[in-house]
């Protein structure tokens, strides 16, 4: 079988990072590489030593309650606003954390998309990929920035921290599986990252450089997508074995692990900043259960009663140790949730208009841009499209979206070419 | 050969209700969504909480009216039902909230709500002027419930915080006795008869029992068939919605929804437990003869013997009626609107239900057949 970047067969569904994930040695269904893929645009040198912070709140997060309150109306459910540390923008009162932090974010408060397939799937792959899904597969904002920021080899360009249960997804698409995530499954090492008692690690390296050997001598007279994707992932297995304290969120101080909380999100925070201190270039934490067509306050007031302290600590440590001015932050969901009150005490999904926030390198932070109307039926002021955010995500690092990645010969631009970033958001 | 005799599913007592004969008879319109209804025990007055900051009042001596009809040449799906008049809501504001938690004393003077943001109001002069006697923040985060006790001297409050507080009523924030102990969301409460128990119900389907008086804990009754974990999700799904003693004591009922991790979100099967009070041991778990994917919400004990509970789903409301000693309702209302009913309560007249509708109505249903007219269509008997 050729070589095909471009190709979503099954043949190419075993990704890199899932192998990497589980530290498996065995690349059979590896498919399309990285290596191979020669983006027009030159790596704009100043974003070398960017990085990025996702954090996706799955399910659909709630705009009333959160960033854009509607107390006392019609829609608004039963918690109050709360003023921020913005004079005159309130959030809901059920993120009093974020809201002392408010000054160092922006929030966009009238995002919106069309509807499109697949639900949930669907429309999360239209916010991180700035497309709708039917036109794709196109790579997802993590792999996209392993490929164009990765400086440092050593380390995965690409980590998703998740909840318990989640595996590997295939988001790299034509960049290819290098640039995969690396997902680490209820914020717990890869799999197997202890090396075999069987070996010591001089035995190990001896046992490493006679693999290498023969793959070099086999890769002289056969090299092709599938022997290189072999080689780079038993390489970055070995790095990663190397580094599997990097993992390790009890390496950090106890003051900090009571700081950050000792539930699953507040491990994740914790965890994120210190694969951000190690230098890896993009980190994805996923907070889960925002789908609430059943009782949506409930859910809401435990899921950002979880939320909201780790995340403002984050923000805080990472604006202190500066690491800040050169991270951007993105608070992501897939879509909003409606301003009718579902008889199950749910809110529905709502692609309409809901809140994205930002903070960090190259947003201009401290203000809310857009508006709904008063009870958020619609969008009153600056819609702001999700494909114009992913423009966004990218300038704010210093990548250029209207650029192209190289495709088996074709330019694909970075970014849907109809669509351009939000100005008033970059600095 | 004669006719096969078809034995009847309830027999009503002579001048009893007749569930198997409930029929809508009244609509008290609202904008928002009801979670709570009491009736006044003189009758006068119907008190609700609601999805907005009031507690309301419609005064029942006003006669409801058959509106005329939106668009007269189009044929109703229902026949028309009289509407309170407008006038016949009162709007009480003080709260800074939603209003689930509604009690009313027995000294006809006053009443006890409690909010979504913690603020408990014992109001007076509910049938004349009401207004707040006092009012304070019990609870951190919502107040789910509220119960006045038999003797009107206290008041219990339950909320997210996971407390159970029992305030004197004499005094703004008189703290009685404060029960620690749940470790979850507390939804519900309510006094015994006897004045001197006091039952607590959770999220988790934990009730727990506490001396009044001392406020220790007794014991703990299980209604955990009445929560669900979900594996899938790591949350806890569920909880105890309603909960209510017969007259004498001796029963408990508690409703809420069962069933297999569905997850975040779908319902369970709408379910009521009923308990023995002396031995806590689960008598019957209630429920429709057919999978009832939704939640009771809200249960009473009817003087006659049977129960009643509401509840629903978005893909419909329901009243359901159960003898204690049958597992399976006897009889099921299905509503017309696709509304759960979250609250239900008994009108002094033992005939007449009162339904808190999520669609922002009351709706007050007779249980006994009108005069020469066959039972209405939406009533499905089971």
């Amino acid at each position: 079988m050729k070589y095909d970047p471009a190709c979503n067969s099954n043949a190419h569904l075993v990704s890199r990072r899932s192998m990497l994930g589980n530290m498996v040695a065995g690349a059979a269904g590896v498919g399309a590489l990285g290596q191979l893929i020669h983006p027009l645009v030159a790596r704009e040198i100043e974003a070398k030593n960017k990085q990025v912070l996702i954090f996706l709140l799955n399910g659909g997060l709630s705009q009333f309650e959160s960033f854009d309150p509607k107390p006392n109306t019609d829609t608004g459910g039963p918690f109050r606003s709360i003023p921020t540390a913005v004079p005159g923008t309130h959030f809901c009162e059920l993120m009093p954390y974020t809201a002392q932090i408010a000054d160092k974010l922006a929030v966009v408060r009238s995002v919106y998309a069309e509807r499109v397939p697949g639900s949930h799937g669907g429309a999360r792959e239209y916010v991180v990929t700035g497309r709708p899904p039917q036109q794709g597969p196109y790579p997802w904002i993590g792999p996209v920035y392993s490929r164009l920021l990765a400086a440092n080899e050593d380390l995965p360009g690409n980590i998703h921290i998740t909840p318990s249960r989640w595996g590997p997804r295939q988001d790299a698409a034509f960049l290819g599986p290098r640039h995969a995530s690396l997902v680490l499954s209820g914020g717990k090492p890869p799999l197997n990252v202890d090396r075999p008692d069987l070996f010591n690690e001089e035995l190990d390296d001896t046992r490493y450089r006679l693999r290498q050997l023969a793959d070099q001598r086999f890769s002289q007279r056969r090299r092709t997508a599938y022997t290189e994707a072999y080689q780079s992932s038993y390489d970055q297995a070995a790095q990663l074995i190397r580094q599997k304290e990097l993992f390790d969120v009890t390496k950090e101080s106890e003051k900090d692990q009571l700081r950050y909380g000792s539930h699953d999100m507040g491990r994740h925070c914790l965890l994120a900043r210190r694969l951000l201190q190690k230098g890896v270039t993009c980190v994805k934490v996923t907070h889960n259960n925002y789908d609430s067509h059943m009782e949506n306050f409930n859910f809401h007031l435990e899921q950002l009663g979880e939320f909201d302290q780790p995340f403002a600590t984050l923000m805080q440590d990472l604006k202190e140790s500066g690491q800040l001015d050169h991270t951007l932050v993105m608070l992501v969901t897939e879509f909003g949730r409606t301003p009718v009150i579902q008889p199950d005490n749910g809110r529905d999904h709502y692609q309409d208009s809901w809140s994205v926030v930002l903070g960090g390198c190259g947003i201009q932070t401290g203000g809310v841009l857009g508006a709904t109307n008063d009870n958020g039926t619609e969008i009153a002021n600056r819609p702001v499209h999700v494909g114009e955010m992913f423009h966004t995500y990218m300038q704010a690092v210093g990548l250029d979206p209207t650029a192209t990645h190289l495709v088996g010969g074709n330019n694909v631009p970075i970014g849907a070419p109809e669509r351009s970033a939000v100005k008033e958001l970059l600095i | 050969m004669a006719a096969e005799e078809i034995e009847p599913k309830y027999v009503p007592k002579p001048d009893g209700a007749d569930p198997v004969a409930t029929r809508l008879v009244a609509e008290l319109k609202h904008d928002r969504g009801i979670l709570a209804c009491k009736y006044d025990p003189a009758n006068q007055f119907l008190f609700a909480g609601a999805r907005d900051y009031f507690v309301h009042r419609w005064d029942l001596g006003k006669e409801p009216v058959l509106e005329p009809p939106a668009d007269p040449k189009k044929k109703p799906r229902y026949p028309p039902v009289p509407t309170a008049p407008a006038d016949s809501r009162l709007e009480m504001a003080e709260h800074q909230s939603w209003v689930g938690g509604v009690s009313l004393f027995s000294d006809g003077d006053r009443m006890a709500t409690g909010d979504f943001v913690g603020q408990l109001i014992v109001w007076i002069d509910r049938a004349g002027t009401p207004k707040p006697l006092f009012s304070f923040e019990a609870h951190k985060g919502s107040i789910r419930k509220v119960a006045v006790s038999p003797d009107g001297k206290l008041v219990a409050s339950v909320g997210n915080d996971g407390a159970v507080r029992v305030w004197q009523t004499d005094a703004a924030g008189k703290l009685h006795q404060e029960m620690l102990g749940h470790d979850c969301h507390v939804y519900h409460v309510a006094f015994h008869p006897d004045g001197k128990s006091l039952v607590s119900a959770d999220l988790k389907g934990v009730v727990k029992h506490w001396d009044v008086e001392s406020g220790k804990l007794v014991r703990e009754i299980d209604a955990s068939l009445l929560h669900t974990y979900s594996v899938k999700y790591e949350v806890d799904v569920g909880g105890i919605r309603g909960m209510t003693f017969n007259a004498d004591g001796s029963l408990l009922a508690c409703a809420g929804a069962t069933g297999e991790d569905k997850g975040i979100a779908h319902s369970g099967d709408a379910r009521v437990l009923l308990f023995d009070w002396e031995s806590g041991g689960l008598l019957k778990a209630l429920r429709h003869e057919k999978k009832e994917v939704c939640t009771a919400w809200g249960v009473q004990f009817h003087p006659d013997g049977f129960i009643i509970a509401s509840g629903g789903s978005r893909t419909g409301g329901f009243l359901w009626f159960w003898k204690p000693e049958e597992e399976v309702a006897f009889h099921r209302l299905k509503f017309r609107q696709r509304a759960p009913g979250f609250d239900v309560d008994l009108a002094p007249d033992r005939k007449t239900l009162a339904v808190a509708d999520h669609d922002g109505t009351v709706r007050l249903y007779e249980m006994a057949a009108e005069e020469n007219v066959e039972t209405p269509e939406e009533s499905v008997k089971t």
